[in-house]
């Protein structure tokens, strides 16, 4: 893998030490062993092959709604640092990998896109979509080989504000490009190295004018003092730059995390209070906020967005029938389940002529 | 085993030598009398230094003979030549064949066997035949418990503290955690309770940004551990209560109405419902207890009616509750 282009492009790009090691024993043991493990692991980038399935369904979760999306596998974790990222404790331990062999990741790209089915797949589930550009244009070689087929939709999901490279791509509609937001509070104290929220607003108004369909995703909303005013300035922030016609989707859920990251948020991020909230174990194991103040904040924030951009598609990431009932007025069963919702969308936004597959 | 058996004096064992110890206790009045009785059964085992001896098994047995004025006794004793480490095994075996050791007990055992093996899976094989089954990831905790502040330890060792939750104090800072030995020494909470107990009072005191110690020493706990009105059991039901509400004041203030709409249901007897934990699941139970057919269809009957009532509809009503 030493000789292979992704790998010397990384490398000489990094300009950094580099160490070529017969196996992954060594990180993994460096890594799990070092006092603050996340944060070393965002310290040392290992180029290596996916062994793995480069497309693979989101893990989701039992007892929840989810929408069937798909994820492209590029790499793991993520050199920003935010407190609640449930990588920290995902991943044992957490290693910042970037998957060289795209030789076969092209190949499964290939066989989704000979389907001829509507996918939607992302690059930034196990990672940040866009941390990558600096050192490997992968986002750059996804949008493009998108944009010549015309039934499988690539949504870029970031927190920085890495576009420029991007901005005048051919992308055919086929490139979702999506930011997660959250308060200038939350940002500040709970999203470290990341960008700004003006930033990321300003980086979507100019994919907007390169034509991109946008994405948001208030994803974790956190619940404090004065919350549902700060979230609804954040809406009023997005729809006064962008139009709500360009939105495909807004995929809106609160803080959850298994009780394994709380320790780990504790130790690293020890002024954060975001664990001390009101959470209650939920069916499938996660802390979860109580019930009726998620209900709360969803119908406040849906309030707001309904007032900006009253067309938008708004969907729950992992609630049940009742949230949706009261929160949005409807379940997505009613609507012919939220997978299909999603791929219609995407098919009107975006253009996608394939089939619907069923969900 | 022993290099030999020989009477000797009481003076020239160091009992401050605690090399080999994996024991805490001092030796107690009962065990003095019952030697001064009917004198020593059990030798300790001793092993020969150039000062005199050193204690391999058999601290409370030393410190007893001392106490009720005994000068010789009899003892097992290892040469000075013979390997620390099996002086350490003998130790070991003698006191965990007895009798279970305590989780303090097998914590020191295991730390101090660590000394003499290559690697924590060679301490396992050969801690368990000495009757102390252990695992890789016990020595870990076992570690932390003997790093852990000396008032940790002691609670530990007196059975007023549980392993997980010394561990967990053993995170937090100094006087917190005297603090907290304090409070569970004076309540006396089940193992199950420290836990919720101590770690409620740890997010509440980072919530509000003050140290536990300072939270436990507010009148919010003062005023409940002191009050004299209450008994143990009701003092820790009263701090877990106040607990919960200030952690989860939502979570509390909708099971305190959940309770208050069911009971003006009246109920009959043996029909309850039950809410779903946590209010999370949309489902709720009904549990009926019925000794005949007819009393089913009586129950049913009642219950039919019940759920036609306003009463009812509030009870199924999860909106939040303000404070």
């Amino acid at each position: 893998m030493a000789e292979w282009p992704v790998t010397w492009t990384v490398v000489s790009r990094l300009n950094r030490p580099v160490a070529y090691l017969d196996g992954p024993d060594e990180v993994f043991q460096a890594i799990g062993g070092a006092d603050d493990p996340q944060d070393y692991g965002k310290h040392c980038l290992w180029l290596t092959r996916n062994r793995g399935a480069f497309v693979r369904d989101c893990p989701g979760t039992s007892h929840y709604t989810c929408c069937n999306y798909e994820i492209l596998h590029i790499g793991t974790y993520c050199s920003m640092d935010c407190a609640y990222c449930i990588l920290q404790a995902y991943f044992h331990p957490p290693v910042l990998q970037f998957f060289v062999n795209h030789q076969q990741m092209h190949e499964s790209i290939d066989t989704l896109f000979a389907s001829e089915t509507i996918h939607r797949i992302g690059t930034g589930e196990f990672t940040d979509s866009l941390i990558w550009e600096p050192v490997y244009p992968i986002a750059e070689e996804l949008i493009r080989r998108f944009s010549a087929q015309h039934s499988a939709v690539l949504e870029l999901k970031t927190k920085t504000a890495n576009v420029k490279s991007l901005l005048g791509l051919p992308h055919n509609q086929k490139t979702i490009m999506a930011w997660s937001l959250n308060t200038p509070r939350v940002i500040a104290t709970q999203e470290r190295a990341t960008a700004g929220l003006d930033q990321r607003i300003r980086a979507a108004v100019e994919c907007r004018a390169r034509g991109y369909p946008l994405a948001f995703h208030f994803d974790p909303l956190v619940i404090y003092d004065g919350c549902e005013t700060e979230y609804g300035q954040v809406i009023d922030r997005l729809f006064d730059a962008i139009d709500g016609d360009a939105v495909v989707w807004i995929s809106i859920g609160s803080f959850r995390f298994m009780p394994t990251l709380k320790p780990v948020i504790e130790r690293r991020f020890s002024r954060s209070k975001i664990v001390y909230g009101e959470f209650v174990k939920g069916i499938d194991g996660k802390m979860r906020y109580f019930k009726p103040l998620r209900i709360a904040l969803y119908r406040s924030i849906i309030e707001k967005i309904r007032e900006k951009a009253p067309s938008v598609l708004l969907y729950f990431c992992m609630e049940d029938d009742e949230v949706w009932q009261k929160s949005l007025g409807f379940c997505p069963d009613a609507a012919g389940g939220l997978p299909r919702m999603l791929d219609g969308s995407a098919a009107r936004h975006c253009g996608l002529q394939g089939r619907f597959r069923p969900h | 085993m022993y290099d030999r058996i020989d009477r000797i004096d009481v003076r020239d064992i160091d009992i401050s030598d605690e090399k080999f110890r994996v024991t805490r206790s001092r030796g107690s009045k009962a065990l003095a009398e019952s030697i001064a009785q009917i004198g020593l059964i059990h030798p300790p085992v001793v092993q020969e230094t150039a000062a005199g001896y050193r204690i391999v098994s058999g601290f409370a047995r030393a410190g007893a003979c001392r106490q009720c004025g005994i000068s010789r006794i009899d003892a097992c004793i290892f040469a000075p030549s013979r390997q620390a480490r099996t002086c350490l095994q003998t130790a070991i075996a003698e006191n965990a064949h007895c009798r279970p050791l305590h989780v303090w007990e097998a914590a020191a055992a295991a730390v101090k066997l660590c000394a003499y093996y290559p690697d924590d899976e060679a301490v396992c094989r050969a801690a368990g035949p000495l009757g102390l089954p252990l695992s890789p990831a016990l020595i870990e905790k076992y570690r932390r418990l003997l790093g852990s502040p000396e008032t940790v330890q002691r609670a530990v060792a007196a059975d007023t503290v549980s392993l997980p939750v010394a561990l967990w104090l053993a995170g937090i800072d100094l006087d917190s955690a005297d603090a907290a030995v304090e409070l569970l020494e004076t309540l006396r909470p089940t193992f199950n309770q420290q836990r919720q107990l101590i770690e409620g009072l740890h997010d509440l005191a980072r919530h509000a940004e003050m140290p536990l110690q300072t939270l436990l020493k507010s009148s919010f706990v003062t005023e409940i551990v002191n009050d004299a009105e209450q008994d143990r059991k009701q003092k820790i039901e009263a701090l877990r209560t106040a607990v919960h509400k200030h952690r989860y004041p939502h979570v509390s203030r909708a099971e305190e109405r959940f309770y208050r709409v069911k009971k003006q249901l009246q109920l009959p007897a043996g029909v309850d419902f039950i809410a779903p934990k946590h209010f999370e699941s949309p489902a709720y139970q009904l549990h009926i207890r019925f000794e005949s057919a007819e009393a089913l269809r009586r129950k049913t009957d009642a219950v039919a009616k019940i759920t036609e009532t306003p009463d009812f509809k509030a009870l199924l009503d999860r909106e939040i509750e303000s404070s």
